[in-house]
């Protein structure tokens, strides 16, 4: 199928593309979740803001230990990135189950935070990471964090109007250690559920984000007490997927926890 | 592989009013390159008598053994009859905590 006719625009600023945003205006970033969207007619906007040509939405740089990636920096590139596997490796290690190389090369950090898919594996690593994202519109500028930003399936707090422009990733914690395990019914497929983890050091708990398990990400915060109360991972993990569904997604939300967190300790 | 794939993964899906359910491949789930397992292959020789050339046709060859010997792996570990197949991973869950 084919999309519902629209009207393209390519604006070569962020302000030019935020004087252009509103109601039944779709952002176009590397199109690998709104094209299919459009081709089976699910989204119908009247006008494509195209981004691509945006230049300054595209950087990936550290600043004053802050990690800061522009919202269309593409998925690839973040995988390929050396400061981000050293100092962020958890963004490493999630963003290989973010579809395949081939959509990886195209699609953008900022499209799939802004697409909002509860089973993407960006997001749930950015919440884990306690990420910022950095909004603006024709009106302003706000920040909003992670665990305010997704609201349920395929829904965010941006309004119409709004554009996501950079996304901001606190340095984390000397010693920390992360793991990224999800699963799948087939490699690359949509998750089934997943967690990433970012273990502190010194007994100082962890970060567990989950994927699949509810409508958007979420941090497993039962979880997480639990382990500064000292517990073990095994009870942490009977902890985060207590809300997890019926029999079988509980055993495997509780496998999946356990294993991410058996394995960033092991790392 | 195809045999692979029909015993694991591959379902066509109908809901009750008979809309099928699985009509991309958003829905049907097939194997990949990262799902291939090593394959050795070997070759018995058994002529056809039926023709001056011994020739037989091949088509499919993998697809109908592999089905067969995964469902016989299930059925040999739950000791008894295995599930429908696809053999997904959550039905082998409940298959076995059907065995506790």
């Amino acid at each position: 199928v084919k999309p519902a006719p629209f009207e393209y625009v390519a604006p070569r600023s962020v302000e030019e593309a935020l004087s252009l945003l509103g109601e039944d205006v779709a952002a176009l970033a590397g199109g690998q979740s709104l094209v299919p969207l459009l081709n089976l007619r699910v989204a119908r906007p009247a006008v494509i803001v195209d981004l691509n040509g945006i230049e300054s939405l595209a950087g990936l740089e550290v600043d004053s230990g802050t990690l800061r990636i522009g919202a269309m920096v593409r998925q690839a590139a973040l995988e390929r990135s050396a400061v981000v596997a050293e100092r962020w490796p958890l963004l490493g290690q999630a963003v290989r189950y973010a579809g395949h190389a081939a959509t990886r090369s195209r699609g953008t950090v900022g499209g799939s935070v802004a697409h909002g898919d509860p089973a993407a594996e960006l997001p749930a690593a950015l919440l884990a990471l306690d990420a910022v994202f950095r909004v603006r519109s024709a009106s302003g500028s706000r920040a909003i964090a992670a665990g305010e930003f997704f609201l349920g399936p395929l829904m965010t707090a941006l309004e119409p109007g709004e554009l996501l422009v950079e996304i901001e990733v606190p340095a984390v914690a000397v010693g920390a250690r992360s793991a990224f395990v999800e699963h799948a019914r087939t490699f690359g497929d949509f998750a089934t559920a997943g967690v990433a983890v970012v273990l502190r050091p010194d007994g100082g708990g962890a970060a567990i984000a989950l994927l699949g398990v509810e409508g958007r990400p979420v941090r497993a915060r039962a979880a997480e007490y639990a382990l500064l109360g000292g517990a073990s991972f095994e009870e942490a993990a009977e902890f985060a997927a207590a809300s997890a569904g019926d029999d079988y997604r509980r055993a495997l939300v509780a496998e999946l926890v356990h294993r991410a967190l058996s394995e960033a300790a092991a790392s | 592989v195809q045999g692979l794939g029909a015993a694991l993964v591959e379902e066509a899906v109908f809901d009750e009013y008979g809309q099928p359910r699985s009509a991309s491949f958003a829905d049907y789930s097939l194997l990949t390159a990262v799902e291939l397992p090593p394959i050795e292959t070997r070759f018995v020789q058994s002529p056809s008598p039926m023709n001056p050339l011994g020739a037989k046709g091949i088509g499919e060859g993998g697809a109908i053994g592999t089905p067969a010997a995964i469902a016989s792996a299930v059925a040999d570990a739950l000791g008894g009859p295995p599930p429908d197949p696809p053999f997904t991973a959550e039905k082998l869950w409940w298959a076995l905590r059907g065995l506790a």
